[in-house]
């Protein structure tokens, strides 16, 4: 891909102001992810009984929890916890739905079926249920959510990866370079690969925001993230307490996590638009 | 007849290959299942007797023959924490849980549907642009929290539902209005992505150009092409939510199959937690099924 492609490519992205909105907001939440040792008023995990439940104060902006464990604290440390979840899961399925995508395009016959098949069992586990039988193998863990997040993003990717390869691998330039004698790797590398980074990045940041929900469920539902360590899901697994008696604890993680995967369905609707001249 | 038939058919393969890797959840595990099964504080006979029972000691293809000749008989083998057959434990908690799953979505149906419709007709509008805004931040929010909140405005400041059960049909107000508003934000995507597609059509202009009214055009040939991808998107979501209700029932504690696994897997129950998986999912491949069906009903070009 040119220089100039790229920089039409970048403006066309620049039109699409919600795109760019959720591009701002998820900036702001890395950033706020990084700084979060320098930004916590407290120790995530410091328990303060005598002030449970507490509602918002100049000392605890967003309250505190059961465990009288600072609700802002605990959203800022929960940030990285919940985007590196999404982050490395989401990158581990794409490592493994590329080659079997790949693999799947450029063999074709038996291979291209059996995997199509695969994907297509693995489909078959709707919604949360794959992640939910991953973890039923594993345990519940940080680990296993990371591998659980994986198995949910795994078949999608692999179709996206399939799909760009099969137009990539009937053109011309790859028929001409395995006419030449070219190396297998080396024509992935060259002709096929590089259309398939556009509809893959596009999809990958759309995945980003449905991982976030998976891997904050599965907290949520005590087989993701345990604790003390800080969650978004984990925080809202005693909601129905704090619901009664905090409301502004079971308030915050919720609008966080709706705003991360919503910034990541907005970016990645702007990505793909920008990525695709056609359209 | 031939058509669903056929259909049925073709699952086959895919309803194996669940079979398979439900089969592999126990024995994916690192280390030996029994003993996890069994508990930290279980005698060296308890897990030994346990691996008989769940008959871990022969060769693994034997299991695998084992597991599905029972499946086929629809023996689901015996619950490790309730001692119960699985297939009852199922039986007792599916009825939650396809009520929640079926009512959602035809609250889904009603709402998206509309919804769609009107972003459709008024596209480009303010109506159409809010129309879109509220999907995707449906989409967005986590079901469970949504529920927390419906329960913090509804049950504990306004005092109007219950909380929490599932004794009363007023306990299933706020799940069924939890995930029906959020699926509705996918429904009225479809609608009007498809409604969209379809206005621009020429059979439409000429239904226009022979005297039909506007409002005929939409209701009688628009929507009616648009049914096809519409039924799609609520079976897909029929078949989603028998898992998807799992969040929200935690939520309001309603004793379906979603809260069943999960405290499956917490306690590691491996037959219940195989059970529950395998009926979800066999179940969610034969819905999809069936909508293949209904939609090759509704629209002849389908029917190949």
């Amino acid at each position: 891909m040119s220089a100039a492609h790229d920089r039409s490519a970048l403006r066309r992205f620049l039109r699409h102001r919600s795109a760019v909105a959720g591009a701002v907001c998820l900036g702001v939440v890395v950033c706020a992810a990084i700084g979060a040792p320098w930004l916590a008023p407290y120790d995530p995990l410091a328990v303060d009984l005598a002030n449970n439940f507490a509602g918002p104060s100049a000392s605890h902006l967003l309250g505190t929890d059961q465990l009288g464990r600072d609700t802002l604290s605990r959203l800022l440390f929960g940030a990285r916890v919940s985007l590196l979840l999404s982050l490395g899961g989401v990158l581990a399925a794409l490592a493994v739905g590329a080659v079997l995508g790949l693999t799947a395009a450029w063999a074709g016959g038996w291979t291209d079926r059996a995997i199509v098949w695969l994907v297509d069992v693995l489909l078959s586990f709707p919604d949360i249920l794959l992640a939910i039988a991953v973890i039923a193998a594993l345990g519940p863990g940080t680990l296993s959510t990371l591998v659980a997040v994986a198995a949910y993003a795994v078949p999608t990717c692999a179709r996206v990866v399939r799909a760009s390869a099969l137009t990539a691998v009937g053109r011309d330039s790859v028929v001409a370079a395995r006419a030449l004698g070219a190396s297998t790797p080396w024509i992935i590398r060259r002709h096929v690969w590089p259309l398939c980074v556009s509809p893959v990045v596009a999809q990958t940041t759309v995945l980003l925001g449905k991982a976030i929900l998976v891997a904050s469920g599965l907290s949520f539902l005590g087989l993701g993230v345990q604790p003390p360590d800080p969650e978004w899901g984990a925080m809202l697994s005693r909601g129905r307490d704090l619901t009664r008696t905090a409301p502004l604890g079971a308030f915050a993680p919720g609008v966080a996590i709706t705003l991360v995967a919503l910034s990541f369905s907005l970016v990645g609707d702007g990505l793909r638009d920008a990525l695709d001249p056609k359209r | 007849m031939l058509h669903a038939g056929a259909a049925v058919l073709r699952t086959v393969p895919t309803l194996l290959g669940v079979s398979v890797l439900v089969f592999l959840i126990m024995h994916a595990i690192p280390g030996d299942p029994a003993a996890i099964a069994a508990g930290l504080d279980a005698s060296p006979e308890t897990v030994a007797a346990l691996r008989e029972s769940l008959g871990l000691n022969r060769p693994l293809p034997e299991q695998f023959a084992a597991f599905v000749g029972r499946v086929v008989r629809g023996d689901l083998g015996m619950s490790i924490r309730t001692g119960r057959p699985v297939s009852a434990e199922i039986a007792a908690r599916l009825p939650y849980t396809v009520l929640l799953s079926v009512a959602s979505v035809a609250l889904a149906a009603l709402v998206g549907v509309t919804a769609g419709v009107v972003a459709a007709v008024r596209h480009q509008r303010w109506i159409d642009h809010a129309v879109m805004t509220l999907t995707l931040v449906a989409v967005s929010t986590p079901s469970y929290w949504l529920a927390l909140m419906l329960m913090l405005l509804m049950a504990v400041w306004l005092g109007w539902l219950p909380a929490i059960g599932a004794s009363t049909p007023l306990h299933f107000v706020l799940p069924v209005l939890t995930l029906g508003l959020q699926s509705a934000g996918e429904v009225a995507r479809m609608t009007r992505a498809t409604l969209l597609d379809v206005l621009g059509d020429e059979f439409l202009r000429a239904a226009r150009a022979r005297g039909a009214s506007s409002r005929r055009v939409l209701w009688r040939h628009a929507l009616m092409n648009a049914a096809v991808p519409i039924t799609t998107v609520l079976g897909l979501r029929i078949g989603g939510l028998l898992a998807g209700t799992v969040l929200v029932e935690s939520v309001f504690a309603i004793p379906g199959l979603g809260r069943m696994m999960v405290d499956a897997v917490i306690a590691r129950d491996f037959p219940m937690i195989q059970g529950g998986v395998l009926v979800v999912a066999a179940s969610y491949v034969l819905i999809n099924a069936a909508t293949d069906v209904l939609a090759s009903q509704l629209d002849p070009r389908l029917r190949a």
